[in-house]
């Protein structure tokens, strides 16, 4: 375990000297305050453009980072043999695994806090929280917007696993095509469901739909983790009514990267380097 | 990281920018709708969102909003621009199901079209169905269905003039259902469903509890005017009954409200009002409704009391007053022309108190300005207070004033004393004025 948070705190610090990561920073702050330009020619949506955009681009920033530092980072431990030693220090493969899973999960949730203070930070602004701070914290935004972040860790942790498997046996290009591939298909679980049940009421369960449902049980439920939408309409519903899917919806991101990084440890393991 | 990698993530992103600043230019000169039907269905739109449908769902109201700036004059003209706005609002529905304010916006702009007014209550209700809809995460209406729904009951209703009559009533029906829909609703109900629900029965005693039930002073005096009104509609529809069967006996209108009041003429009045509420009922029953079914004249504070009518009775107005028929002066075809017409006195008291209401606190600053001195005539207090008094009230009674009374007063309403001028003492150049405005309003 000393190992694992070891390898884990030293890939975070690595991560943050990384410079690439500052400008994908930069690209999100950008982002998330160009919201209040964009709010003003909404209409009375103005609000929920600066949710949506904020929301988005925390997701999809995270999601670069991820990709962008997470492929390459057993693929540069190779290449630079650095491995070498490390593993000759009697650290374990999965071990390493896991300490590199770590120290990234580390690097993307602290970006995506700092992403979500902004956003936090501009919505309180937004709605007069100055005047009237308790009040305008008690409002059910900023309930369902740090909930739908929450998710969204959830889904980040998918995608870092997802990252780390692909970068124990490819080259880091293939890699974040791979993950972004990942990414893009847990997405579309709902609307590739529809096309299953769709297939099946036209030809009945063929072959193609058993296979097509063995497909769609393998892919990352992602759709099931995404709030963004639901958060702008959660703030209306109570929250006894949507605890359990927000349960099960944790409990499938925890176990679905508990799963691929079991993977990923054993490509691992067998790797020739 | 590689620098190669790096410089190939920045020669993406150039490209990218370069390409959005491309389609940018182009779209400044040759106009976003050429464009709007190059994607592919609002559907496959959706499906590429790729979990982001709400801020591309934002987007395309943003960008709705842009088309409907720079095309509304046109969408009669060129129906294309019209259907490619219409395949926009689709987009954002598909994109976000529950996107209240997108359908507001879409709601109010497709009414700018003659054709659109079905599209747009259409849209509107589809909005609310959709808000109403339950899936895995939502098992509850939510509250803003009433918001979409009341605007779909505002187009059937008023855009469209009731044309089909169920809609308007079906959409505020939907609106009740949401818990958060205010109470005026409930009233709206009435007007919407009347043409298809004719017997004011019902509507009548649901607003009596209401107004029995509420807490709100306001909204319990707001209710039994509700009642007032319904009530007044039904005396409209006996008296007509009583004016038609004298002009078939005499030949002529009635001038005094006495002509109508003999008995075989107020028999005629209350069978003709059975006859046709009759038709109401699916067995063809007469009915048990009659005019003076309730008596809507007592204290706030007393429960609304519902008393079976006698017949033939002559009906109590509503509204406090009596009911007189009177030569009305009006403007029809350009020409001034004279009418009887029956009207209740108690409308025209409670809107003369409201004319009068405009100048009463001008007359009290006026005697502060002059040591407590009245104006000695109209035209005193016009040249120091810089305001008009009203010129007549609704039927015609011109406003005088009194200046030992240090008031402005209108003549009592009676047969014996008919109105001198038109309503509101409007000129024909006025009335014209104020039909193009009518019509030129958006």
């Amino acid at each position: 375990m000393i190992e694992i948070i070891a390898i884990g705190l030293n890939t975070f610090r690595e991560a943050i000297r990384n410079r690439v990561l500052y400008l994908i920073l930069l690209f999100a702050v950008l982002l998330i305050g160009s919201s209040l330009f964009l709010s003003t020619l909404a209409l009375d949506a103005g609000l929920r453009v600066i949710k949506n955009l904020g929301l988005t681009s925390i997701n999809v920033f995270g999601l670069l980072v991820a990709m962008f530092i997470g492929v390459n980072l057993i693929p540069q431990e190779v290449e630079s043999k650095t491995i070498y030693t490390i593993i000759s220090q009697g650290v374990r493969r999965w071990q390493f695994v896991l300490g590199k899973f770590l120290g990234l999960v580390l690097t993307v949730y602290a970006n995506m806090l700092l992403m979500a203070v902004l956003l936090l930070i501009i919505l309180f602004s937004i709605m007069g929280g100055f005047a009237h701070p308790i009040m305008t914290l008690s409002d059910a935004t900023f309930f369902w917007i740090p909930a739908a972040i929450f998710m969204q860790l959830f889904e980040m942790l998918i995608i870092v696993s997802v990252a780390i498997l692909f970068s124990s046996f490819s080259t880091p290009i293939l890699s974040a095509v791979m993950t972004l591939m990942v990414y893009v298909i847990g997405n579309m679980t709902n609307d590739f469901w529809d096309y299953i049940r769709l297939e099946s009421e036209k030809h009945g369960n063929t072959i193609f739909t058993g296979f097509l449902t063995f497909i769609w049980y393998l892919c990352p439920h992602l759709d099931l983790l995404n709030l963004k939408k639901l958060a702008v309409h959660f703030e209306l519903l109570p929250l006894d009514q949507t605890a359990f899917p927000f349960a099960v919806a944790m409990f499938h991101g925890f176990s679905y990267s508990a799963i691929v990084l079991f993977i990923a440890c054993l490509a691992f393991s067998k790797r020739d380097f | 990281m590689r620098p190669g990698f790096i410089l190939s993530g920045i020669l993406v992103v150039v490209l990218y920018l370069a390409g959005q600043y491309m389609s940018w230019q182009e779209q400044k000169y040759d106009y976003v709708y050429n464009y709007m039907y190059e994607y592919t269905s609002p559907k496959l739109r959706a499906l590429l969102a790729c979990g982001h449908d709400a801020l591309l769902a934002d987007l395309a109201l943003i960008r709705g909003i842009q088309f409907y700036g720079m095309n509304y004059p046109l969408f009669d003209k060129h129906p294309v621009q019209y259907e490619q706005f219409v395949s926009l609002g689709n987009t954002m529905e598909q994109l976000d199901p529950r996107h209240t304010e997108g359908y507001k916006f879409w709601g109010f702009a497709l009414t700018s079209a003659k054709r659109g007014k079905v599209d747009s209550y259409r849209f509107l209700m589809r909005g609310a169905e959709n808000q109403t809809a339950t899936d895995e995460y939502f098992h509850a209406i939510l509250p803003t269905v009433w918001k979409l729904a009341k605007e779909a009951g505002y187009v059937a209703h008023y855009e469209l003039h009731s044309e089909t009559p169920e809609w308007g009533c079906k959409a505020y029906r939907l609106a009740l259902r949401s818990e958060d829909c205010p109470e005026f609703i409930n009233r709206l109900v009435y007007f919407a469903c009347k043409e298809i629900e004719p017997d004011p029965m019902p509507h009548l005693m649901e607003l009596a509890h209401q107004a029995v039930s509420v807490k709100n002073p306001a909204l319990r005096a707001l209710n039994i005017e509700h009642i007032r009104r319904i009530v007044a509609e039904q005396h409209k529809a006996y008296w007509d009954g009583a004016q038609a069967y004298y002009r078939e006996i005499n030949g002529a209108t009635p001038t005094r409200l006495s002509e109508l009041m003999t008995v075989p003429i107020l028999k005629e009045a209350a069978f003709r009002y059975r006859e046709m509420s009759r038709k109401w009922f699916p067995g063809g029953t007469a009915t048990r409704l009659f005019p003076n079914l309730m008596n809507v004249n007592l204290q706030p504070e007393e429960p609304p009391e519902i008393v079976e009518a006698v017949e033939p009775q002559q009906p109590i107005d509503p509204f406090g007053g009596k009911y007189v028929i009177l030569p009305i002066k009006d403007y029809k075809n350009d020409q001034l022309v004279t009418e009887h017409r029956l009207m209740g006195t108690g409308v025209v008291e409670t809107e003369r108190e409201a004319l009068l209401d405009t100048v009463r606190g001008d007359l009290e600053a006026y005697k502060k300005d002059h040591n407590g001195q009245c104006p000695p005539d109209a035209a005193a207090f016009t040249a120091d207070r810089g305001i008009e008094p009203p010129k007549a009230d609704s039927l015609g009674y011109e406003v005088v004033y009194d200046a030992t009374a240090c008031e402005f007063r209108f003549p009592p309403i009676s047969e014996d004393n008919p109105p001198t001028t038109t309503p509101y003492g409007r000129t024909l150049e006025q009335m014209k004025e104020m039909e193009f405005k009518e019509k030129n309003t958006y």
